[in-house]
C-alpha cells in the first residue's frame, strides 16, 4: 500500500525511526545517569514527538494558526518552567513533606 | 487530499471543520498534560532524592508500553489512511489491532501497579508516587477513552459511515501516545542524578 502523509515519507519508515530513537534512550540511561545523557533523553523525546506529530497528525498540512496554536502551547509551558524555575533552583520555594 | 476527504475545507481556517474541533480539544490535553509534567519538571529539579525514588519504576515494562504505542500509532493512522482510500474492512481491521494495543498496555501497566504497589510504594508514600500514580493513572483513562472512541468510530467505519472520523480519531490516540513519550522518560529513565 503507498503511504501517503504529504512528505513522501513512510508511515512504517517513521516507525522505524521511533524505535530506533527509544532504544538509543534505553541505552543512554542504561550507561549514564550523568546530565548529558539525561539531557539527550529528553531530547530524543521532543524528536519522537515532533515525528509523531509532523508525520502521523499531518501536522505539516495544517494552516498556519494550528502550528502557531501548538507552538504557543509549547512556549507558554517553557515559560512556566523557566519562570519558576529560579525559585525551585535557589530554594526559595520548598515543598514540605517530599 | 487523503487526510481531508468527505468534508469540506473551509476557506477561512484552512482546514476541515473536524480537525479545526479535534485541535482546539487537544490542545486543552496539551494545556492539562503539559501542566503536569512542568509540575513534576519543576518538583523533579528542587528534589534529587527522587532519582532514587524513579529507579523503583520498571523499566522494562514501560520500554515494552512504549513500543506498544508507538506501534498502536502505526496501526491507527494505517486505518486513517485505508478508510481515506475507501477500504473500510482494512481500516477496521487496523483499529481493532489499535484497540487491542490500547488493552496490551492497560494489562502492563495493572501489572507494574501491582508490583509496585506490593512493593509500598503507594500514592501516598512521597510526592514523587503521588505524581507518578496521578500522571500515569490519567494517561490510562486516556488510553480506555482512546479505546472507547475508536471503538464507537469503528463500528461506523465498518458500514461506510463517517470516514473521516478514523482521522480525527487518530489524532487524539496520537497525542495520547506523545503523552507517553514524555512520561516514560520521566518517570522511568529519569533516575540519574
Amino acid at each position: 500500500m503507498s503511504e501517503d502523509n504529504h512528505t513522501g515519507v513512510g508511515y512504517h519508515t517513521i516507525f522505524y525511526v521511533l524505535l530506533a530513537a527509544l532504544a538509543l534512550s534505553l541505552l543512554l540511561g542504561h550507561v549514564s545517569t550523568g546530565f548529558w545523557s539525561q539531557a539527550t533523553i529528553y531530547v530524543i523525546a521532543l524528536m519522537k514527538a515532533y515525528l509523531v506529530a509532523t508525520y502521523f497528525m499531518h501536522v505539516n498540512v495544517e494552516p498556519r494558526f494550528i502550528k502557531v496554536l501548538i507552538v504557543g502551547l509549547v512556549l507558554v509551558l517553557a515559560a512556566l518552567l523557566i519562570g519558576v524555575f529560579p525559585d525551585v533552583s535557589w530554594g526559595v520555594t520548598k515543598v514540605q513533606g517530599t | 487530499m487523503s487526510t481531508q476527504l468527505h468534508t469540506p475545507t473551509y476557506e477561512q481556517t484552512g482546514t476541515t471543520l473536524g480537525r479545526l474541533g479535534i485541535w482546539i480539544f487537544l490542545a486543552s490535553e496539551v494545556a492539562v498534560f503539559g501542566g503536569l509534567i512542568m509540575i513534576y519538571l519543576l518538583l523533579r529539579l528542587g528534589h534529587p532524592e527522587w532519582a532514587d525514588y524513579a529507579a523503583n519504576t520498571m523499566n522494562l515494562a514501560g520500554a515494552f508500553n512504549t513500543v506498544v504505542l508507538l506501534t498502536s500509532s502505526l496501526t491507527i493512522v494505517l486505518a486513517h489512511q485505508a478508510a481515506a482510500s475507501g477500504k473500510y474492512a482494512v481500516a477496521a481491521r487496523h483499529m481493532l489491532v489499535t484497540i487491542a494495543f490500547g488493552g496490551v498496555f492497560l494489562v502492563v501497566k495493572a501489572f507494574e501497579y501491582t508490583h509496585e504497589i506490593g512493593a509500598g510504594f503507594t500514592p501516598t508514600t512521597n510526592l514523587f508516587w503521588s505524581c507518578y500514580y496521578l500522571m500515569t493513572a490519567l494517561h490510562g483513562l486516556h488510553v480506555i477513552a482512546g479505546m472507547i472512541a475508536i471503538a464507537v468510530v469503528r463500528r461506523g467505519i465498518v458500514r461506510g459511515e463517517n470516514p473521516q472520523r478514523a482521522e480525527y480519531v487518530g489524532m487524539y490516540w496520537h497525542l495520547v501516545d506523545i503523552v507517553w513519550i514524555f512520561l516514560f522518560p520521566l518517570l522511568y529513565l529519569s533516575s540519574g542524578g
